[in-house]
């Protein structure tokens, strides 16, 4: 079968008729940056209105005054001065965040082992084992906060069983309506964000680097502290963001399980636009928090890349 | 410790974690059947009347009805703009890693925080909170960075060589996208507007901040929460959970298709 | 219309600071099989993705078919590629991968399906059209993105090192699979590889490639027999290098004196002059060896073997000559027996051949292209099919 030749080939076109899409993609070829500008155009828009301009609206309203009538614009430092002088707010914040820090280290240390076993573990169920552990993560965290009350109360699953267990005599109450269930059910809540992080960085890593460092003298447990550990650094860091940060800003948890010892920086925050409606005041407590998540991102950046961690891709 | 004891310490370990996992919600499925009063124990029998109750609440329907709407519109537009965005980071432009991070910055900030500031951003705006305004925003707002996430990482993983091949053959830059780049990656951006619906459905706090009158599932909930304490919230949960376990394998079935 | 079906005209690429192709000139006429042939860097991909369309010179012009392609994007170029790893879509059957570019003109169905056919004919897959790539195995992947390419009777046809992924049995069939389809269908094929083995048996002429430069644009037997600077000479097989000074220059015949004293003779084509330092080239294959210091021969050098290494059809000798550098000598395994024809270790041996074997190398100049109206290489390319 030979080709046709040189005659019948189609010229190349010169005057050709060129259609508003041919100008299109030649305009979009030709500066690149008008496409990423319009397929940006849209994310940015929604992110000014979502987060750029309420943070800003956060600043400005720190600086008013709150009054008897109600708000006025002002510039006046004393909100700031307000959250300093009683001693309540800053033991709240340092309260908070020792109750955030407590739960991402049992976070961590719960879920570091269980990610190893998921990630080099079983083979054959893991889709199954994934997807027990994705269930949890996909239902609302108001209804799993909700599900510690029938285990911790007075009539619940572990006092039954004390009793049934004849170990205590009368129910115990000091399991709910303390920090104590605030922190287990936060624990309980956010395992998935330290899990999955960490299950990702140690399925990506490469099992013949494991074999590597056995053959060249490494006992397991030297091969996880040397090799394993720091090369699932990024997702532990990654995990620890996410919880902190999620267990910082709890306000489901605290209000329905805390009581009034287990109550965090965020109730007291969110009772400035409820309760006492100190509008002011809030928007410092509110950028307090931000504040609190910024200098931790910037402290977890020097111990892993967040970009990749989140996602990003440069 | 040997291999296998350490591997059977694994497997004890993994079990341990998943009871701990699942036994709140293994109680509160349970209980939804609980012929007393109150969300917690003693058993009382066997019934099915808290879910005859719920079909009969009427409030709970519309509830429903806005979150299923809200959840819907939401994955839809945020399923959009995360998508547009994604294929804008194809390209290698200026300011590149800093407009990355502001994309990934509602990760971090904590969603009361967000709530809070939107009500004051629509209070000075003086618009009037409403589900598919200010929640909208909300809603569509939070969602978005996990949409761009997973569909960046999907774009990431897929062959260019097959846009290349395309484009080689024929096909300009929109007919290459219709004829290959969408279908190879249609099921991540289904997977990925299924995630942003899910997420938009359970979502509380940003919620509460920026709904008027109105009533999501989780805000009804809360409420219900505040005031009567009754079994028929085990059962509403129950209904939610069933419905996250089949998202999730629906997901997941999606996952396997793309391979 | 013009002779050349593609010709590259000063054409420089850079990426940032790196030049990955260096004022590249050349033409290549219509029918013609093309290898560009370097290690890995050298910019021959990148020429190719020019030629396609997905990248565009720095500077410099690309003309297909005698006109300028500037421009003009991939889609509208009359040029189709096979890719390093076919880039078949797998989401549409191997009919549908065959039959797209026709799809994108518009073709009529009846005259598709009738091309698609006669194509997986050509390549010969008959009745694979409603499989998808994944159920083919490499070899046919590879035929299938041929005719994907082919169907549309491009100007000419890129393919970027299509046989890497293939195993050695199977690369060698394609190998001449891909020659008899050329030869069958007459179009322009520019070929990448880094494997010069393969640049060698398939290609009509070869442009060898070094840091984006092109070192020399010749035949095959002219690239081995005659490299025009020491990085072909050294690319392509094996060669010994004897660096010595030119003592004196007669027309072509030029007599370098080496360091140890050692005269040889050699031909040489362009500027020798004495009083500069050369190599001499000479291929391992073309010494002979010898026990016995012939009577007469050009150029003969005294050494003794230190090792050898058995190759099956061959032996490997490296031989230490008086005072200087390590020289190998290629031997077929002629003899019944390896074992009685071997020349142990430590024999005194005289290495001895002709003065055109040789070949004088001085500093990479501007390497001479070959003209593909010369005689002698259109005489070597039908020599060649």
């Amino acid at each position: 079968m030979a080709i046709e030749g040189a005659a019948a080939r189609p010229a190349l076109p010169t005057g050709a008729v060129r259609s508003a899409r041919q100008d299109l993609l030649a305009l979009l070829n030709r500066w690149g940056w008008v496409k990423v500008l319009l397929f940006l155009m849209p994310a940015c828009l929604l992110l000014m209105v979502y987060l750029v301009i309420p943070i800003v609206m956060l600043i400005v309203m720190s600086f008013y005054r709150s009054t008897l009538f109600g708000v006025v614009p002002d510039f006046s430092w004393n909100n700031y001065l307000h959250f300093l002088r009683n001693p309540m707010f800053p033991n709240l914040l340092l309260r908070s965040i020792r109750l955030a820090v407590t739960v991402t280290a049992i976070s961590l240390l719960v879920s570091y082992p269980f990610a190893y076993f998921l990630a080099r573990g079983t083979r054959r169920f893991r889709t199954t084992l994934l997807i027990l552990v994705m269930v949890p993560f996909w239902t609302s965290y108001l209804i799993r906060t909700m599900s510690w009350l029938p285990i911790l109360g007075i009539k619940g699953l572990v006092n039954y069983s004390l009793m049934t267990l004849q170990l205590v005599e009368s129910p115990v109450e000091a399991f709910l309506f303390n920090q104590f269930s605030v922190v287990l059910t936060l624990i309980h809540i956010y395992l998935p964000y330290m899990v999955v992080p960490i299950y990702l960085s140690l399925d990506r890593l490469d099992g013949r680097l494991l074999e590597a460092a056995s053959d060249l003298g490494a006992t397991p447990l030297r091969t996880f502290w040397h090799v394993t550990l720091p090369l699932s650094l990024p997702g532990v860091v990654g995990g620890i963001v996410m919880v902190f940060i999620a267990a910082f800003g709890a306000y489901v948890t605290p209000k329905l399980l805390g009581g009034s010892s287990g109550i965090m920086f965020g109730n007291v925050l969110a009772d400035q636009y409820s309760g006492t409606f100190n509008w002011p005041f809030g928007a410092v407590l509110a950028l307090i928090m931000i504040a609190v998540v910024l200098g931790l991102l910037v402290v977890a950046s020097r111990f892993a890349r967040l970009d990749a961690v989140f996602g990003a891709r440069a | 410790m040997t291999d296998a004891r350490a591997r059977w310490f694994l497997r004890g370990y993994g079990t341990a974690v998943y009871i701990f996992l699942y036994t709140p919600i293994v109680m509160l499925i349970v209980l939804s059947f609980n012929d007393t009063n109150s969300i917690t124990l003693p058993w009382g029998g066997f019934t099915l009347r808290w879910y005859r109750a719920l079909a009969e609440n009427q409030s709970l329907f519309v509830s429903l009805k806005n979150s299923l709407t809200l959840g819907l519109i939401t994955a839809l537009l945020s399923t959009v703009i995360g998508a547009l965005a994604a294929f804008a980071f194809r390209s290698r432009f200026r300011g590149q890693v800093a407009a990355m991070r502001v994309l990934l910055l509602p990760f971090v900030i904590p969603g009361l925080t967000i709530g809070v500031a939107l009500l004051l951003l629509f209070h000075a705006l003086g618009v009037r909170p409403g589900l598919l305004t200010t929640t909208l925003v909300a809603h569509v707002g939070f969602t978005l960075p996990y949409v761009f996430v997973l569909i960046s990482t999907r774009l990431h993983r897929f062959d260019e060589s097959l846009e290349e091949a395309a484009m080689d053959l024929g096909a300009d830059e929109i007919t290459t996208f219709w004829q290959v780049t969408f279908p190879l990656i249609r099921p991540g951006i289904v997977g990925s507007a299924l995630f942003a619906f899910t997420l938009s459905f359970d979502e509380f706090i940003r919620t509460l901040f920026t709904i008027g009158n109105d009533n999501t599932l989780p805000i009804q909930i809360w409420s219900t929460l505040g005031s009567m304490v009754s079994p028929e919230l085990n059962a509403i949960a129950t209904l939610i959970v069933a419905a996250s376990f089949a998202l999730v394998i629906v997901g997941e079935l999606l996952r396997r298709r793309e391979r | 219309m013009s002779d050349f079906d593609l010709e590259f005209r000063n054409v420089t690429k850079t990426f940032g600071d790196v030049r990955a192709v260096d004022d590249a000139t050349f033409q290549v006429r219509r029918g013609e099989f093309l290898s560009l042939l370097g290690p890995s860097g050298c910019g021959k991909t990148t020429s190719l993705r020019m030629i396609a369309g997905f990248e565009r010179p720095t500077s410099g012009e690309i003309f297909l078919d005698g006109r300028p392609v500037g421009a003009t994007p991939p889609y509208r170029r009359n040029v189709n590629t096979v890719f390093q790893h076919y880039a078949l879509f797998p989401h549409k059957t191997v009919l549908d991968n065959v039959a797209f570019g026709l799809r994108m003109k518009r073709r009529p169905p009846a005259q598709i399906a009738e091309r698609v056919d006669r194509m997986l004919a050509l390549v010969e897959l008959p009745g694979v059209g409603r499989r998808f790539p994944h159920q083919l195995s490499g070899g046919q992947q590879q035929r299938v993105a041929l005719a994907r390419a082919l169907i549309n009777e491009p100007t000419v046809l890129l393919l970027d090192e299509p046989l890497g992924a293939l195993d050695l049995k199977v690369r060698r069939r394609m190998q001449q699979e891909l020659k008899r389809i050329h030869r069958e269908v007459g179009v322009t094929f520019v070929y990448v590889t880094h494997d010069q083995e393969e640049a060698l048996t398939m290609s009509d002429r070869i442009a060898v490639m070094n840091h984006g430069r092109i070192e020399q644009l010749d035949t095959p037997s002219g690239i081995y027999e005659r490299p025009a600077t020491r990085f072909v000479a050294g690319f392509i097989g094996l060669t010994n290098l004897l660096r010595g000074v030119v003592e004196a220059r007669h027309d072509r015949d030029v007599v370098v004196r080496l360091a140890s004293g050692a005269r040889l003779r050699a031909e040489t084509a362009d500027g020798a002059v004495p009083g500069a330092e050369v190599d001499v080239a000479i291929r391992p294959e073309k010494i002979q060896m010898t026990a016995v210091r012939p009577a007469a021969a050009d150029n003969c050098l005294e050494g003794h073997v230190t090792n050898f290494v058995y190759q099956g059809a061959a032996t490997e000798y490296q031989v230490t000559l008086a005072d200087s550098p390590e020289v190998r000598v290629i031997v077929q395994n002629i003899g019944e027996t390896w074992r009685a024809a071997v020349v142990p270790v430590g024999t005194r041996v005289y290495l001895c051949w002709s003065r055109g074997a040789g070949l004088i190398l001085s500093d990479a100049a501007e390497a001479p292209q070959r003209d593909p109206e010369d005689d002698e290489a259109a005489a070597e390319r039908v020599a060649w099919r």
